[in-house]
């Protein structure tokens, strides 16, 4: 009764918190409903074994019973704990411990009943209670010491390279890099979840660098937060204080879902004219204090359209001569499906208008015939060119090349360049790139009525080049060589890897990003030198080393099992001579 | 410091904690089975560096570490999970849990002597190896810590192991079945990592946090504090209910 008393209480507790605190989403309800669920099969589970019991122990089962009961109890609580430890909502939180503190309580009281009904021992029940008790509460405790640890973590690095710690010669390498005056647009996926150390890079340098955290995009809320209605808050801000802008526009439901479809995509090609360094757009569902526009106005405005026109009027104080010489950015994209967000629909924008882009996409090149999950590759890679305008032909084309990248005009070099240590440049990779032919792109899919309308002088559709930046052989220099095209306006990068948090104090990596930051800033980089790893390649052996390596290697295994032999034959005779 | 030492020295002694893992170390050192499984594992772990070393590369002294450390890692986990979990299912079988338990000996005291004899030859297990990473330091640029570093993660894992193996193997009087339940736990773990792609941000942080393949940074040259406590915690919670299902045998046989 209490277990289920618990389960019905528990959500409604947690939907009362969270529309206090305004942050009540579609999200919230698939995990409540999971947790029921959870706490369900728990009390079922716990039912069952308890039938199977008293059959067996009889009277003895009252103490199962609230044993099963403390058991569930905990458990849930783990599984709750460990679900939501990442949240930073105070009221759900509060919720939560709430939660934890009334059911303990409670299932000491489930538990303690049934021990005066046992007949046995009373010293021994009630050290068993100890006991059990020490297991009931070890799982939270433990969990719990974990999460704390977690929220203090620290690392010691002790390789030789400090591979996994950016060193403090390499941070002002970058901030000297930064620090001249670039602007770089940061994309990142909202499942990109390695960019701790990036985006903690790039904070401190907020006034430089343009941010967008797709995150707090309208498109991703698009598939949550407008279920449950939704403000949007957009900012626009300028090179001075006073020059900000902030509207709130109130949605709902179905509607907001397709008023907002394009609005990320059209808030950055009229805002990425201006010298805007700060671009954020916020969701909230507070709906009392939404702005009093009827429905059928916006309906009518067709897609934000007057909003855009405020947001232009207002950015037009801006002096314009503030306006960008170059408009370069960065994009660290996991995934190409357009369901979840809008950005290779915005990628494709840039790159059509003319924009310069590197890209640091996952799994896209890898020998797609041969990869187990190709048809996922496939698709992405489909993807990532409808994206890009291009329409896909028949696989064969897929194929053959590693990846197709493609865009508009036809004077401009595409560059493909391979900078994960070890592990990226695959010798079908080597081998297709190098055979990779001048891919013939068809023209962009048609522009509809909605879309923003595009430079037409620049929405050239023609032969393009396709640069391999891996190098047989040596996959240090394909950094250099990525950047051998210097001209070129669109960089992939695959893997995008070598941005995370594990992977960018590695030398190479490190030096990537240094003069992809150079790239972005439009400084050319044949004067750099070349790259030279402090570390030894060991492998493979040589020939002359195999044969002792080989004794080591197989030798000291059976040396172990001679003493075992050893053990059991000494073992043997004893029996025997007994 | 003196009280400490009082307290424990009159925890090993009185408790026949002293008594019972020289028993389980003299026992599992004198087993034929546990040199054939350290030899096994060492084997195998040989076999696969010896492929790496003469197919792979070239490979940097630093990414053959890593890999080495990768591969050991499974190796550890296997070997453990044969060392361990004949302990408790073995004494059921056989029925000297029964005169284990008739002792003034507590549960506590039994576990704990089980598991640290386990963890003795689980570590020495783990680091009979050590030749293979003495190799690539003689030839390569790697640095002693990254060594140290990967060992600590590979003792830490095979610590966990063996609590989870201990665990199951006080559920039941079935070897094979408490060595498949293991694995599959730590299968699982380790497997869920590669789901957290598929799931929202949450939930992936969620699986994450949950699988051991998560901490394993130490073979980076890394020393996480979340690591170890993620660890500690398995190893703590394992031996509790390890605990708690010898009790319940011991109330209710």
């Amino acid at each position: 009764m209490i277990a289920l008393l618990l389960i019905i209480a528990f959500p409604l507790l947690l939907k009362f918190s969270a529309q206090q605190s305004g942050y009540f989403t579609f999200d919230v309800w698939v995990r409540c409903g999971a947790t029921v669920v959870i706490l369900i099969l728990l009390v079922c589970l716990s039912l069952y074994r308890l039938k199977q019991w008293r059959t067996k122990l009889g009277r003895q089962s009252t103490y199962l019973k609230g044993l099963a009961a403390a058991y569930g109890l905990s458990i849930s609580s783990c599984i709750l704990i460990l679900w939501f430890h990442d949240i930073h909502d105070i009221g759900r939180s509060l919720a939560f411990f709430i939660y934890v503190l009334i059911s303990v309580p409670l299932a000491c009281f489930e538990v303690s009943r049934p021990t005066k009904d046992v007949e046995t021992d009373p010293k021994r029940i009630a050290a068993s209670f100890v006991r059990a008790w020490g297991v009931v509460l070890s799982c939270p405790i433990m969990i719990a010491m974990y999460l704390f640890v977690s929220e203090h973590d620290r690392r010691i690095d002790w390789s030789r390279l400090g591979a996994l710690q950016l060193s403090d010669e390499l941070v002002s390498q970058f901030e000297s890099e930064i620090s001249k005056g670039l602007v770089v647009e940061l994309y990142l996926d909202p499942d990109y979840s390695f960019s701790d150390r990036i985006g903690s890079f790039f904070e401190p340098l907020h006034d430089d660098i343009t941010l967008v955290n797709v995150r707090q995009s309208p498109s991703r809320a698009a598939g949550v937060g407008f279920k449950m209605g939704a403000k949007l808050r957009l900012v626009a801000k300028g090179e001075r204080e006073d020059q900000t802008v902030e509207i709130d526009f109130p949605l709902r439901r179905s509607e907001a879902r397709d008023l907002l479809a394009g609005l990320e995509t059209r808030l950055a090609s009229v805002l990425s004219s201006y010298r805007a360094p700060d671009i954020s757009v916020i969701w909230r569902d507070d709906e009392e204090n939404r702005t009093d526009i009827p429905i059928k106005e916006r309906a009518a405005l067709n897609g934000l359209g007057h909003y855009m026109k405020l947001v232009q009027q207002e950015l037009g104080k801006i002096d314009s001569t503030e306006r960008r010489a170059t408009n370069r950015s960065l994009w660290v994209i996991s995934g190409f499906s357009n369901q979840r967000w809008q950005s290779p629909q915005t990628l494709a924008e840039k790159i059509i208008a003319g924009d310069s882009c590197l890209i640091t996409a996952n799994r896209l090149y890898t020998d797609m015939s041969r990869h187990e999950s190709g048809g996922t590759l496939l698709s992405e890679t489909k993807s990532l060119l409808s994206a890009l305008g291009v329409t896909v032909g028949p696989e064969r084309i897929l194929r053959q090349p590693v990846v197709s990248i493609s865009a508009s005009a036809a004077d401009r070099h595409y560059v493909m360049a391979d900078i994960v240590e070890g592990h990226a440049v695959t010798a079908a990779m080597r081998r297709n790139l190098q055979h990779a032919p001048r891919l013939l792109l068809q023209t962009a899919s048609p522009v509809k009525d909605t879309e923003p309308s595009l430079d037409s002088a620049a929405d050239l559709k023609s032969r393009v080049k396709l640069f391999s930046a891996a190098h047989e052989g040596n996959a240090d220099d394909a950094y250099v060589m990525g950047f051998r095209f210097g001209e070129g306006r669109v960089v992939v990068a695959a893997d995008r890897d070598f941005l995370s948090d594990d992977l960018i104090g590695l030398e190479s990596n490190a030096l990537f990003l240094r003069m992809s930051l150079r790239w972005l800033r439009g400084v050319k980089l044949s004067h750099l030198d070349q790259y030279r790893p402090s570390d030894l390649r060991i492998v493979p052996l040589k020939r002359s080393d195999r044969l002792w390596v080989g004794l080591i290697v197989f030798g000291i295994p059976l040396l172990v099992l001679l003493i075992g032999a050893i053990f059991f034959f000494r073992l043997n005779k004893g029996r025997i001579d007994e | 410091m003196t009280v400490l030492s009082q307290l424990t020295d009159r925890f090993t002694k009185s408790s026949g904690f002293v008594t019972l893992l020289r028993k389980e170390l003299r026992f599992l050192l004198r087993r034929p089975s546990s040199y054939g499984i350290m030899g096994l594992v060492l084997f195998i772990q040989g076999v696969i560096f010896y492929y790496y070393a003469t197919n792979i590369g070239p490979e940097y002294s630093a990414v053959l570490l890593e890999t080495f450390f990768e591969v050991a890692t499974p190796m550890t986990i296997f070997g453990a999970v044969l060392l361990s979990v004949r302990s408790l299912s073995d004494e059921y079988k056989q029925g000297s849990i029964r005169l284990l338990q008739a002792s003034p000996i507590t549960d506590l005291t039994i576990v704990l002597a089980k598991v640290c004899a386990l963890w003795f030859l689980s570590w020495l297990m783990t680091l009979l190896s050590v030749y293979l990473p003495a190799y690539i330091y003689a030839i390569g640029q790697v640095s002693i810590g990254h060594i140290v570093a990967g060992y600590t993660g590979l003792c830490l894992v095979g610590m966990m192991t063996v609590s989870v193996s201990l665990l199951f193997s006080s559920l039941t009087d079935k070897q094979f079945l408490a060595g498949a339940l293991t694995g599959a736990v730590l299968s699982l773990s380790y497997l869920m990592q590669r789901f957290t792609g598929l799931v929202s941000t949450s939930l992936g942080d969620f699986l994450s946090a949950l699988s051991f393949k998560s901490h394993l940074r130490s073979q980076y040259g890394l020393i996480v504090y979340s690591d170890i406590a993620y660890y500690i915690a398995c190893v703590v919670v394992s031996l509790a209910v390890a605990t708690d299902a010898l009790h319940r045998r011991r109330l209710y046989r």
